[in-house]
């Protein structure tokens, strides 16, 4: 048995739907395998509006048996699978009268904004081709040098949610700077099918575009929204790593199992990953976009 | 017997591999013979070499109820149940027997940077 609450209200008690049997196993299984990112209760966007789902499990075999807490906050942070598992619980709670017509519509949108909340989008510019270089090619090359600008999402800086006992060992660089705590210590290009075994630039890169991450300046659509801004490097021979820019300007990362930060190996705030001191990780392969239809595993 | 673990990987797990019942009681043995220390290590949690963790993969008596020892930069912190102690590896001596155990486990330019990071 479970409890869903729809956490948004100030004054009146928040909505809950219980949940027994198939429904509530289906939910926590859809929760467990599908890889919405949960958080504890506590956690999470705390304004007003619409805040999340509250799940709390009624009986006391259901947390161990689906490898999930007791009770734990999901569908608050714009991940895809969150958001339909809400889009789900909205449509239950309309047909079991617990929410009214409008109510549901009004939720329905907070939803979408919520897909946004924390996030920032801004431009992101590429270089206009050296003067040079522009004059040297025939007038009819020229337009494929022009200056691109892709619109991209940065998130705020927010380690705590990756830094959690339950989480920190089972996500890795790339869930990090993917933004996607899948909790399988992802591998990019496992999902698809292509993951690197030669650690190299070439082969990693191949791996992360097979999940669908695309090269800078290789523009994603609005409807890719969230678009990160990805840099990877490689120690050549035997490992990647990946990093994110967070909306305070800097960028974040998470070594392996260790904790995110956004500090290199020499304690400095990391402005520049191409610049940041980084150990043996000494090969930098480029700037990527993550898009919320990324495969990710 | 017990499991090591090379900790210094990202994006890759971390490569792993078990020690012999006879180095395993080697291994233990040394570990009995170090000395406890007050202070705590700061430890390095960056990119690149991070240290060694060691776990029983089953216990026995020679384990004495260790769940992890964690081996960096001269110091092995190590976890029993709720108890936890620091203790001092003199010339880093345990740790370079650990990173010779490595051997055949990875390839051999990472044991050689593992090397080198070890004689910094």
């Amino acid at each position: 048995m479970l409890a869903v609450t729809v956490d948004m209200f100030s004054g009146r008690p928040n909505p809950t739907l219980t949940l027994e049997g198939e429904e509530a196993e289906s939910v926590l299984r859809n929760v467990a395998h599908s890889g919405p990112t949960i958080a504890g209760v506590n956690e999470g966007f705390q304004g007003l509006g619409y805040r999340g789902l509250v799940v709390e499990m009624l009986a006391d075999d259901l947390a161990e048996r689906h490898g999930l807490p007791a009770a734990f906050r999901v569908g608050h942070d714009g991940h895809p699978k969150g958001l339909e598992l809400a889009e789900r619980i909205f449509s239950s709670m309309r047909r079991a009268q617990i929410l009214d017509e409008g109510l549901h519509g009004l939720l329905a949108a907070e939803l979408r904004q919520a897909g946004f909340r924390g996030t920032v989008t801004e431009a992101d510019h590429s270089a206009p081709p050296a003067a040079e270089i522009a004059k040297a090619l025939p007038p009819h090359e020229l337009p494929v040098l022009r200056a691109v600008t892709c619109w991209i999402e940065l998130g705020r800086f927010n380690p705590g949610f990756w830094n959690d006992p339950a989480y920190i060992n089972r996500n890795n660089c790339y869930n990090y700077a993917s933004n996607r705590r899948t909790n399988t210590f992802a591998q990019p290009g496992r999902a698809t099918g292509h993951q690197a075994t030669v650690m190299a630039c070439p082969n990693v890169t191949a791996g992360a575009l097979s999940d669908g991450l695309h090269h800078r300046f290789d523009c994603f659509p609005d409807s890719e929204k969230p678009r990160w801004l990805m840099a990877l490097v490689v120690a050549p021979g035997y490992d990647y790593h990946w990093y994110r820019k967070q909306l305070e300007g800097f960028w974040g990362h998470k070594p392996g199992g260790t904790a995110a930060r956004n500090v290199d190996n020499n304690g400095a705030v990391i402005w520049n990953p191409e610049t940041a001191a980084r150990g043996p990780y000494t090969n930098f392969c480029g700037y990527f976009y993550a898009c919320k239809s990324q495969k990710i595993n | 017997m017990v499991e090591i673990e090379l900790d210094a990987f990202s994006g890759r797990p971390n490569p792993r591999w078990s020690l012999s019942a006879h180095q395993s009681a080697e291994y233990l043995a040394q570990l009995r013979g170090l000395q406890r220390i007050s202070q705590v290590p700061a430890g390095f949690e960056g990119l690149g070499y991070r240290g060694f963790v060691v776990r029983p993969e089953r216990h026995t008596e020679l384990d004495a109820g260790l769940e992890e020892a964690r081996h960096c930069h001269g110091a092995v912190v190590v976890r029993r149940g709720e108890q936890s102690e620091v203790l001092s590896d003199p010339g880093r001596g345990l740790e370079r027997w650990l990173a010779e155990s490595m051997r055949g486990h990875v390839d051999e330019s990472l044991f050689r940077y593992i090397a080198e990071e070890i004689e910094r």
